[in-house]
């Protein structure tokens, strides 16, 4: 009896100490924060001088999906605010698939792989679930309510995808734990088979913008709409059309609103036709 | 070297049409969609000059390797582009 007692004792110490050792290695949400250096100005809105702050310091209503800034702060820097340097389309096309892909360069070549995941925070949202990987390089986090859910991500030239993030959020933290890069990978792998079997059905909101779409036939719809109405605007001093640019993706639409054109841009592309005159800033 | 392609599709919303400038890397064989441009029944024939000039521009400015994400079908690069820029 008394060597059971003992047995059942060391049993819940054995629980317990591995409880306490999930809580120190993941956190919980509301106490989240980076254990590497935000690298970015701290002049710069959102970001201040805590170098470690996650989200203003206030995970429960904000989120800080590039790792650098809240992403109200981000949302209101636009486009071109960030003061971001982003590597090269050179680094870029390294992680295509041809080049080897994503993970191969990551496990070659940590410094590389962070300035990717950098670029595809600065870059778009709709990188959410990959950046989410790449801060969790650098952080101890773990839980799923300061994410929410990502939107779509591409990766290395495969098909795009989303990650839910709360998956994303967990692959992160296997990086932090240390499972190495192949569990990463995996975990990857099932946050796409995941969530390509969600991306079948439309969103309330997809389906509602959708609706929208086939009622009215004079409205823009979707992302165009959203680089339009979110995006910095410049007179194209060349044709009077209205450019307005998001991340790297520019909409083109005429002196009636009318739709021209859209594309991706580089930022240093970008800037090159701002800085030549080419691109008027209009707001 | 570059093969030039245009994938025209008419949209689900307005009274317009899509077409897709693509480019097929010869070398790889990997698509990439430069640009996705709108043409209405009533445009002007200066428009299609204008579009025309400008994809000139964006091809000599950044090659469609670095500017689009590469696929290995034709279809995948559409199907990309329209999810990308949700395309109706």
């Amino acid at each position: 009896m008394k060597d059971l007692g003992k047995s059942m004792v060391a049993r819940v110490m054995s629980l317990m100490l591995v409880a306490c050792l999930m809580v120190l290695s993941f956190g919980w949400a509301a106490n989240a924060r980076f254990i590497s250096p935000d690298d970015w100005d701290p002049t710069l809105p959102g970001v201040g001088t805590n170098r470690y702050a996650y989200s203003d310091n206030d995970p429960v209503n904000k989120s800080d999906r590039n790792g650098h800034q809240s992403d109200e702060a981000t949302d209101a820097m636009g486009a071109l605010g960030s003061g971001f340097d982003p590597p090269t389309p050179e680094d870029l096309e390294k992680m295509h698939p041809k080049n080897g892909g994503f993970f191969d360069n990551l496990a070659a070549n940590a410094d590389y792989a962070s300035k990717v995941l950098n670029r595809m925070a600065w870059d778009s949202r709709t990188y959410t679930g990959i950046s989410k990987i790449g801060a969790g390089l650098g952080m101890a986090f773990g839980t799923t309510g300061a994410f929410g859910l990502s939107e779509g991500v591409t990766l290395g030239g495969a098909t795009p995808v989303s990650v839910p993030a709360a998956v994303a959020g967990y692959t992160a933290s296997a990086a932090v734990a240390g499972y190495g890069v192949q569990d990463v990978a995996n975990s990857y792998g099932n946050a796409v088979q995941m969530t390509n079997q969600n991306n079948d059905k439309n969103t309330k909101h997809g389906q509602q913008r959708a609706d929208e779409a086939r009622t009215d036939p004079s409205r823009n719809v979707g992302d165009r709409s959203r680089v339009v109405r979110e995006g910095r605007t410049f007179k194209d001093n060349d044709t009077g059309n209205t450019i307005s640019v998001k991340g790297d993706k520019v909409v083109v639409t005429n002196q009636d609103g009318k739709f021209v054109t859209q594309f991706h841009n580089p930022r240093a592309n970008t800037l090159d036709r701002i800085k030549s005159g080419r691109w008027s800033p209009i707001d | 070297m570059f093969e030039k392609i245009e994938v025209w599709r008419k949209s689900k919303a307005e009274d317009m049409i899509f077409m897709f400038l693509c480019f097929k890397d010869i070398e790889t064989g990997y698509f990439y969609v430069q640009s996705v441009d709108g043409y209405y029944r009533d445009d002007k024939i200066s428009k299609r000059e204008g579009l025309m000039k400008n994809a000139v521009e964006l091809f000599l400015d950044v090659s469609p390797v670095q500017r689009a994400t590469g696929y290995a079908s034709l279809k995948e690069a559409i199907d990309a582009a329209v999810k990308d820029f949700e395309i109706e």
